[in-house]
């Protein structure tokens, strides 16, 4: 028998919304078989079956908060049979209670027997509530909008601006190179077509391995939805050709509209995230480095501009703005200017062929 | 002994009531009181059996003169504090058959509003300073009372029952000891029924009797014929006055006999039927005062039947009250406990 | 009045002030009239009002206090001396049974005040119990403990005053301690604890001498930079729950300090009521220190043994902060 529990994905992720039940009691499933959906702090997902077998007595209601790590469901694998059990319900044998150290005796302290240790996931009452209360507050300050998805939005960026010293380094890039090499990808006639963006991510992938990340090199995509910002995972960028990454893009765009993100997604593998807004008309901007991540890229608009080179000649040439928003508290000036200065080079060097 | 093996009592003679020194006028009202308390606690063996009574009580058949006989003794503004064998002192005292009755059926109605049941009835306006679950608890109470007494200077005289178990417990004696240091106004009234609970005294009683071991503490003691209504009047006469000129307390043991069990319910093996008939028989309270009125021409058969038959009317009467009033409210089942606000907590 | 008087001359003074006042109170007790007590507790009070004010009794401590009981029934305000508060145990019926059940079963209020002393000091375990577990548990009685001599002055005086059985303990060991007093209508409120010192990291709660001990361990714990919070709770039963919960929501942390057997003693009964009313305010379990569950010794270095000195309060207050850290608001 195999006990499903809400599992911990993303840093700071504690509970989860039970949604739907997708099994009921007694149902067979396959491996990989979707049984529930949750919904947390990120985005909507499915929980699947490890195993293949008959599906148990649902514990929790749709509706319910449930803590990471806590059981939801039991799967019973292959011919086991079904014990009976109440949903919710503890096994009948009383629990054995062990006799504690003597007290009294001389021990003046009566609760000298406590034991030391706690969960790592406890805090004390009193710490529980004064995080609960500024969680509201913090909804309360934001402007109402649908749902919970909205609220948690809120806390998480909060969360963020509060924790994350950020400093930003700002460059202005040649998007020529790139755009000839749009061009002859183009050619290839392959579906989904590249776009700019998946440059920019192979470029950022690029600099984030110049300047010493090991591979796999994952990388955020900020996605506007209708539900807020999502950021889905595009994974081991620089592994992946054109035409790959271009479906591997897509995938992760429609995975975000969806709100369906996968566990990849989830798995706080990427350190630094791409938020391109130059198709929204913006020339440049800071962003929020998201929890558990280093950095972050925005990137404006690519427009003609006037620009003068060493020889103070002046010609017309297609730029945009990068700014690499940085966590100070790991990532110093010099090296934000590095990882910036890598990625502008990327982006000016960068050929058809990869 | 009986024929069953345990201790045998008997009545000394059969009862002959000498009316010297009683008030004329108004010992015919004592019969009909004894008479109404006879009717009272027979009455209650039936509403314990049906649970109409929760519990169960204890009566004091036989011992209707000790109650009347101290009680029309009093003044009225005396004090009184009786043990868990009650009624008969209360009733006497001047409680109604209602407000009783409903107190035993745990009434809103009832004397302690339903609180105290049979052994905590009270009644402070007459001076009936409670009846007690604790042997021996009540004549400390009542020299309680006889030491504020003396104090304020009121006049009071306070009146302690006890049965012959409590001249057995250690706080009597040191009532009975304080009071006499102390002068008090006390009358320590031992009604010897001769059985604490099944216990026959004479099994459970060092030396010989309770009246010779009252007077080892020094205060005039003097044991009497508890089912004389008459030597129970005067003999308390006699202490009441001593009391009031300043003589301080006096010790009383009054021999009388209870009819019934220890409580309702009882089924007794400790003495036998032919004794307690034999009570009945030759020293009945009651039947000796009756006769001792028609002797004297004071009292005729008609009266008499009459009398029984409104004793009986106001039982009757006060069994219907007590049943058709309310129980007492639950939610004030903590309240009034102290005058200081707490939080009584509890299922609610 | 800003002359220091001992606690035992509070307690003179009080009793001298309020018998003047009114004449149904009077005391009663053993070794009264000369010697004014045990303690001196009534030292003068006799030869001033006189034998029917001060009343010496035999060693009858039931006879005593059913003598305050019906006296307190029949018009007037005894004040019963018990002397050393562990007589009491042979006036348990009367206490229990009668003064405290006189009002609830009759309506009839008994305005008894017993005065014993108390508390851990010589003579060993007979005339060391400490009883104030047993009476908060009886209902109908009320249990003072003052901790200085204007709480001793003025909380007698709110208790010949009041309608209710008082058990007023009054420990061996404060009987020299001195303090200011009161004036003749400066009542203490009984029911309302004091808060004798403010701090922020902890709360501590305790009753009579300990409330000394408690204010040294926080002086210690200050020169450390932790400032912690001191209650004296005055009364026993009825408990002030409102000063307490006050106290500790705004510390997160209570210690709850007596001198007491730990089992089903007053720490436990309030241990149990903070973390059951404001538990969500609590960074830590609320902490006993309490003396062990034994009786008393007579040798002097046993018997300190075995009750918390100003070294284990601090210490205890240390181990909760490094234990259950403080989450600031």
């Amino acid at each position: 028998m195999v006990e499903i529990v809400i599992p911990s994905v993303g840093i700071a992720m504690e509970e989860a919304l039970m949604v739907r039940w997708l099994k009921e009691p007694g149902d067979a499933v396959a491996v990989d078989d979707a049984i529930a959906e949750i919904e947390t702090d990120k985005t909507t997902m499915d929980i699947v079956s490890p195993v293949a077998g008959t599906l148990g007595p649902h514990l929790v209601e749709p509706g319910a908060i449930v803590a990471v790590g806590a059981a939801i469901v039991r799967v019973l694998e292959g011919s086991e049979p079904a014990s009976v059990r109440p949903a919710g319900g503890d096994s009948p044998e009383a629990a054995e209670i062990e006799p504690g150290p003597a007290i009294g005796a001389g021990l003046k302290e009566a609760s000298e027997h406590l034991p030391d240790e706690r969960a790592a996931h406890t805090l004390s009452p009193r710490a529980r509530r004064l995080a609960t209360e500024r969680e509201r507050e913090a909804a309360r300050a934001t402007p109402p909008a649908d749902g919970r998805f909205r609220e948690l939005i809120a806390a998480k960026v909060a969360e963020s601006w509060r924790e994350i010293p950020h400093f930003t380094v700002s460059r202005e890039v040649n998007a020529e190179p790139m755009q000839a090499v749009l061009e002859q990808l183009r050619t290839a006639g392959f579906e989904p077509a590249s776009t700019l963006t998946d440059l920019l991510l192979r470029a950022l992938a690029l600099a984030l391995r110049d300047t010493g990340l090991p591979d796999p090199i994952d990388v955020g995509l900020a996605v506007a939805t209708v539900h807020g910002v999502v950021i889905p995972v595009v994974r081991d960028v620089l592994a992946q050709e054109a035409a790959e990454l271009a479906a591997s893009r897509r995938s992760a765009v429609e995975r975000a509209r969806a709100g369906r993100l996968s566990r990849d997604d989830l798995a706080a593998s990427a350190r630094s995230t791409l938020s391109n807004l130059g198709s929204f008309g913006v020339d440049r901007f800071t962003g929020i480095v998201a929890l558990g991540q280093t950095s972050l890229l925005t990137v404006g608009r690519a427009l003609p501009r006037v620009v003068a080179d060493e020889s103070r000649a002046i010609r017309v040439q297609t730029c945009f703005d990068a700014t690499l928003n940085a966590d100070h508290r790991t990532i110093d000036g010099a090296e934000a200017a590095r990882l910036l200065v890598a990625f502008a080079t990327a982006a000016e060097r960068m050929n058809s062929e990869f | 002994m009986n024929e069953n093996g345990t201790l045998a009592t008997s009545p000394e003679a059969p009862l002959e009531l000498d009316l010297e020194g009683v008030p004329a006028d108004t010992v015919g009202e004592w019969l009909e009181a004894m008479v109404v308390i006879r009717e009272f606690e027979e009455s209650l063996e039936a509403l314990t059996a049906s649970g109409k009574i929760p519990g169960s009580v204890h009566q004091a058949s036989g011992q209707e003169a000790v109650a009347v006989g101290v009680m029309r003794a009093l003044a009225p503004g005396d004090i009184v504090a009786s043990p868990h064998r009650p009624h008969h002192h209360a009733l006497a005292k001047g409680m109604t058959a209602d407000v009783v009755m409903a107190e035993l059926w745990g009434r809103a109605t009832g004397c302690a509003g339903g609180r105290g049941g049979t052994m905590h009835l009270n009644d402070f306006s007459l001076g009936y300073f409670g009846s007690n679950g604790i042997v021996g608890a009540s004549l400390g109470i009542a020299m309680g009372a006889a030491l504020a007494a003396k104090l304020r200077r009121t006049g009071q005289v306070c009146v302690g029952f006890f049965g012959e178990g409590g001249a057995n417990t250690g706080r009597t004696w040191e009532a009975v000891n304080f009071a006499t240091t102390q002068n008090l106004p006390l009358i320590a009234f031992c009604e010897n029924n001769q059985y604490a609970v099944e216990t026959y005294i004479g099994r459970a009683f060092a030396g010989p009797s309770i009246a010779e071991r009252a007077a080892g503490f020094g205060l005039p003691a003097v044991q009497i014929d508890g089912q004389d209504v008459c030597a129970v009047y005067r003999a308390t006469r006699e202490a009441h006055e001593r009391a009031l000129a300043g003589g301080g307390p006096s010790f009383i043991e009054a021999i009388t006999y209870r009819y019934h069990g220890h409580n309702t319910g009882e089924i007794a093996e400790y003495r036998t039927e032919a004794e307690v008939e034999r009570w009945r028989l030759t020293a009945d309270p009651i039947e000796g005062l009756r006769r001792a009125l028609e002797r004297a021409g004071r009292l005729d058969a008609d009266t008499y039947v009459e009398l029984v038959a409104s004793a009986r009317e106001v039982v009757a009467a006060a069994i219907a009250f007590a049943e058709s009033s309310p129980l007492p409210d639950p939610a004030t089942a903590a309240l009034g406990v102290m005058s200081l606000p707490y939080d009584v907590k509890g299922p609610s | 009045m800003s002359e220091l008087v001992t606690v035992g001359k509070a307690f003179q003074q009080g009793l001298r002030e309020e018998m003047s006042r009114d004449e149904t109170v009077f005391v009663l007790g053993t070794d009264l009239f000369i010697r004014g007590g045990h303690f001196a507790q009534v030292k003068g009070i006799g030869p001033e009002f006189g034998p029917e004010r001060v009343i010496d009794a035999p060693i009858s401590e039931a006879a005593m206090v059913a003598a305050g009981v019906g006296a307190a029934m029949n018009g007037m305000r005894p004040v019963i001396d018990l002397n050393f508060i562990d007589f009491a145990f042979g006036a348990m019926d009367e206490i229990a049974n009668q003064a405290a059940k006189a009002r609830y079963l009759w309506g009839r209020p008994v305005p008894l005040l017993i005065r014993a002393s108390s508390g851990i000091a010589l003579y060993a375990a007979q005339h060391n119990n400490s009883l104030e577990a047993w009476f908060m548990h009886t209902p109908g009685l009320v249990v003072v403990m003052p901790s200085n001599a204007r709480d001793t002055k003025g909380i007698l005086k709110s208790a010949l005053r009041g309608d209710d059985p008082v058990v007023f303990f009054m420990h061996k060991r404060l009987t020299g301690a001195r303090g200011e007093v009161g004036g003749p209508e400066e009542l203490v409120p009984i029911g309302k604890a004091a808060v004798v010192r403010e701090g922020r990291s902890a709360t501590l709660i305790s009753g009579g001498i300990v409330v000394g001990k408690v204010l040294k361990a926080a002086e210690a714990l200050a020169r450390d930079g932790i400032e912690v919070e001191v209650i004296d709770l005055r009364t026993i039963f009825p408990l002030d729950t409102e000063t307490i919960s006050a106290s500790v929501r705004k510390t997160g942390r209570a210690i709850v300090v007596t001198e007491e057997p730990p089992y089903a003693s007053v720490a436990s009964e309030i241990a149990a009521s903070i973390q059951e009313s404001i538990f969500e305010y609590l960074d830590a379990p609320v902490t006993r220190l309490t003396a062990a569950h034994a009786p008393i010794p007579h040798a002097p270095n046993l018997m300190e043994a075995l009750i918390p000195q100003v070294d284990d309060v601090v210490r205890t207050v240390r181990r909760s902060l490094e234990r259950w850290a403080s989450s600031e608001e």
